[in-house]
């Protein structure tokens, strides 16, 4: 049963690996061998109660909190308008939704991999195999070396940095750092020469790949190992701490001789500058002393304190369960814009601990900790019991390893990557299944009473994580805060500078809520060639509180300004829909890299004061070849202006008492189905008129009777000369207005 | 304590008045940096003149502004007869002989408290540039002492 437990290990690392890592396979697929493992484990251990440890108890808790955060944000966040807006700078529920499931999934691998590696392990002395572990990582240090050397852009996804195979460099450098303690485990409890000789040339290789790698994270965990050394040897020795013998000093010695000759031999061993860290640290030294610490720290330390500040604040505001998996990205700006502070990139909290209590709360953080603790308080607990110098040497190297890792944590969430989470989770299966085969025990626990206690803080918790997705704190509660900026629309983008002006652009459709100070609201749209069809065009329609106020067909680029007047409208909140036909995406036809679907950009919305004096809503002055008006003045040439959807005048320039207008629609299907044109004063509809073949008609308005200063055409639908293929001319058209001079 | 309270609601805010300069002219700026301009020509006529900042090339080629204060009837400055401008940034106009006690539209200038003027870009855009006329009273009498 043990080999077949190690062949299913093997195969499990290895599709973790190189599909997972490497080759973008999607992490959802491992699902299925992590189910498996999950699924002989539980079979084997977890139903027989009285063998139950803390450590069980910890990680099945730890897996349902995080499963109940998901779930309660994954539905809070499906109830939103997909349209809508979750940070206030640019994105939306599906991007939201995709980091909940990404992180996830990334929190959920902890407990699992932490299983698999007890799973693992278990048997007798199988435990030892861990040392191996670095062998399956000679293939991506290859590739690092190769890339580093020779070609960085090499089966390399980011290009700047060396990430052997791995997709994330950052990942790869701390991988490094606790894969050199496993193969010191293997070179000193092996006494074979040649497997010496193996581990040996491994741990060459992966301190090779530390200096093309450069990461100072890295460097500082080996740095903390070498302190830590002396200690673990005293302890598998038994020799008293602090005693000065000839051992210790040709250590230190060697420690100094080896990072003093990088410092000092590192520029003339390097000539191609691919050795980074040397250059990183002499880049570090040389603006220290050339800006001075003022410098350093703003380049170097002021991010990480700020993304520390956020995560704070977004502790502080959800400490119970915090913002959900992912939550420290979903909100992180939303902080800065309380705080009247510019958005800063999309990024982790840079730190584990804030990372966990920001998205899991300090329930959540606090279990995660206890995690990773465990192994640690197991090995202080019974270690005494640990026989055989072997055992007492990997029992002491992998908690030392640990613990420097916890200090590490303070750097950076790096178990969101994978292949770390990966290693530290078979660390710590080795270290509990040490001391298991050593005898020790780790506080059997009595199963029913402390599932009653998990229980109750789970109900805790869920508490917490409704009050922060559903609750009075949660999405739809945010989005209606006084601070939030966007709770009026969802379908624009934010703003942007496009060729000097302030523009956003829309989605398909977009709503958004302003408060009217006049009636009368002006529009400007740019639309772009990209969603242009030659034939159909394409179609914009605007709307005012669901009134329809305009519809066009874009056949050329360009600005265009649309005007509207509203009676009663100032001093009220007005909703403005606008919809387009077809959206274009600029990465997919390869213009950029913006990956958003774009409809059309729109200017700021203005409202007007003042009805200019030839009206909104008009097309350009035409003249008429003919005269069809019998009344028309003779010798006046008849002029008229086509609207839109509906056009606004005011007439109190007119002297007479009555005003004459004359009305005509041209539509080429009006004899099936008429055209209805409204002339309203105010809100009161003054005039109906039905257009059912292409006539003038004339309007008498009793000025005296009307309740407004300014009168509105309106059409029930337009029509489009170019799309019904009766002319060239792009304008949608409703009716034309011919008003005699004079009047 | 109650007085102290009350002196400082009463106490008069800065940011509140208009800033007017008065030296060989009157003139505002707005918070779009556009100027409303007066002043006195050697035979005594009031000339108000418009600036915008930046020019925008040709916004007074074809059009010229309207203008409104308050809820007085509108004016339109292609109506006026003196009208001068240099098509691109500035605009401006007779509105007294300085002959006289002072004509009415000066006197909406003086009296008012809104002035609304509506420029038309030559693609099409419509735009206002609005001045608030609070102490314009004292601007202008200083202007015409």
């Amino acid at each position: 049963m043990n080999d077949w437990k190690m062949l299913g290990g093997i195969i499990f690392t290895v599709i973790f690996f190189y599909f997972c890592q490497t080759m973008n396979f999607p992490v959802a697929w491992l699902w299925l061998p992590v189910l498996v493992v999950m699924v002989f484990y539980f079979q084997e251990g977890f139903w027989k109660i009285e063998t139950l440890q803390w450590i069980h108890l910890l990680l099945a808790f730890y897996a349902i909190w995080v499963l109940l955060s998901f779930l309660c944000h994954y539905f809070a966040l499906s109830m939103l308008n997909p349209n809508s807006y979750i940070t206030v700078h640019r994105n939306q529920i599906g991007w939201g939704i995709s980091f909940l499931f990404e992180f996830t999934q990334r929190y959920l691998f902890a407990p699992v991999l932490f299983l698999s590696g007890i799973y693992f392990f278990s048997g007798r002395n199988r435990y030892r195999h861990i040392c191996w572990l670095p062998l399956l990582f000679v293939p991506s240090m290859g590739v690092a070396v190769y890339q580093g050397l020779i070609d960085k852009s090499f089966l390399n996804p980011n290009g700047l940095e060396i990430c052997g195979l791995s997709r994330d460099a950052s990942a790869f450098g701390i991988s490094l750092f606790l894969l050199i303690p496993l193969c010191l485990v293997g070179l000193i409890t092996f006494s074979n020469p040649w497997r010496k000789a193996i581990f040996g040339s491994v741990a060459g290789l992966i301190l090779f790949c530390v200096l093309l790698r450069g990461q100072r994270t890295t460097l500082l965990g080996i740095m903390a190992f070498g302190i830590f050394w002396h200690f673990i040897r005293c302890w598998v020795y038994r020799l008293p701490v602090f005693r000065i013998s000839s051992k210790l000093i040709l250590y230190i010695f060697l420690i100094i001789f080896f990072f003093g000759s990088i410092f000092v031999l590192g520029d003339r061993l390097d000539k191609k500058k691919s050795l980074y860290l040397i250059h990183e640290i002499k880049n570090n030294i040389y603006d220290l002393n050339a800006y001075g610490v003022g410098f350093l720290y703003r380049r170097k330390i002021e991010a990480r304190i700020i993304k520390a500040r956020i995560a704070a604040k977004l502790t502080l505001l959800s400490p119970i369960s915090g913002w959900g998996p992912g939550g420290f990205i979903r909100n992180m700006n939303n902080i800065r814009f309380i705080e009247g502070k510019k958005p800063i990139p999309i990024h982790n909290a840079a730190n584990h601990y804030l990372q966990m209590s920001s998205d899991m709360g300090i329930m959540g953080a606090l279990m995660n900790f206890s995690l990773l603790l465990a192994p640690i308080i197991y090995a202080f607990k019974n270690g005494k019991s640990v026989q055989g110098i072997n055992n007492r040497w990997h029992l002491a190297i992998l908690c030392s390893t640990l613990m420097i890792f916890l200090f590490l944590f303070l750097s950076g969430p790096h178990t969101l990557s994978l292949d770390v989470l990966f290693i530290l989770s078979a660390i710590s299966g080795s270290i509990l299944t040490d001391l298991n085969g050593a005898g020790g025990s780790f506080a059997k626990i009595h199963f029913w009473k402390w599932l009653f206690i998990f229980s109750g803080f789970t109900l805790f918790f869920l508490y917490g994580v409704y009050d922060n997705s559903f609750g009075k704190n949660g999405y739809i509660a945010r989005q209606k805060a006084p601070w939030w900026p966007l709770k009026n629309q969802y379908g624009l983008y934010p703003e942007e500078k496009l060729n000097g002006n302030r523009m956003q652009w829309t989605a398909k459709e977009t709503v958004q809520r302003r408060k009217a100070t006049s009636n009368i609201i002006g529009f400007k749209i740019i639309a772009f060639p990209y969603n242009i069809e030659r034939d159909k065009g394409l179609v914009v329609e605007l709307q005012v509180n669901d009134t329809i106020a305009g519809d066009y067909h874009f056949f050329h680029p360009g600005p265009r300004y649309m005007y509207y007047y509203f009676p009663k409208m100032a001093k009220t909140e007005v909703e403005i829909r606008t919809a387009v036909n077809r959206t274009f995406n600029p990465s997919e036809l390869g213009i950029n890299r913006d990956n958003r679907n774009l409809g059309i950009a729109m200017g700021p919305i203005r409202f007007l004061r003042i009805m200019p004096a030839e009206g909104v809503g008009f097309y350009d002055w035409e003249t008429g070849n003919s005269n069809p008006i019998a009344e028309w003045p003779r010798h006046v040439p008849l002029r008229f202006r086509w609207t839109n959807i509906q056009a606004s005048l005011n007439l109190t320039d007119h002297t007479d008492e009555t005003a004459t207008l004359y009305l005509m629609c041209a539509h080429p299907d009006m004899d099936k189905k008429p055209v209805v044109v409204h002339v309203l004063s105010g809100n009161t509809i003054s005039v109906k008129e039905v257009f059912k073949d292409n006539g003038w008609r004339r309007i008498n308005l009793t000025l005296k009777e009307i309740d407004s200063e300014i009168v509105t055409i309106r059409v029930n639908r337009t029509w489009n000369p170019k799309f019904f293929g009766v002319s060239g001319d792009t304008r949608n058209l409703g009716v034309a207005v011919a008003i005699p001079e004079g009047q | 304590m109650s007085g102290v309270l009350l002196l400082l609601l009463l106490w008069p805010c800065p940011s509140a008045v208009a800033e007017w300069r008065v030296f060989k002219y009157a003139d505002i700026e707005n918070g779009d940096q556009d100027t409303l301009r007066f002043y006195r020509k050697w035979n005594e006529s009031i000339f108000v003149m418009i600036i915008l900042k930046p020019a925008i090339p040709g916004v007074f080629a074809n059009r010229l502004p309207l203008y409104r204060i308050d809820s007085n009837p509108l004016h339109d400055l292609k109506l006026y007869g003196k009208v001068r401008t240099n098509k691109d940034s500035w605009v401006k106009w007779e509105i007294d002989n300085g002959q006289g006690p002072a004509k009415e539209n000066l006197t909406e200038f003086i009296k008012g408290k809104i002035a609304v003027f509506q420029y038309y870009k030559p693609d099409g855009e419509i735009c206002e540039t609005v001045f608030s006329l609070d102490k314009a009273d004292e601007a202008i009498s200083e202007l015409l002492k």
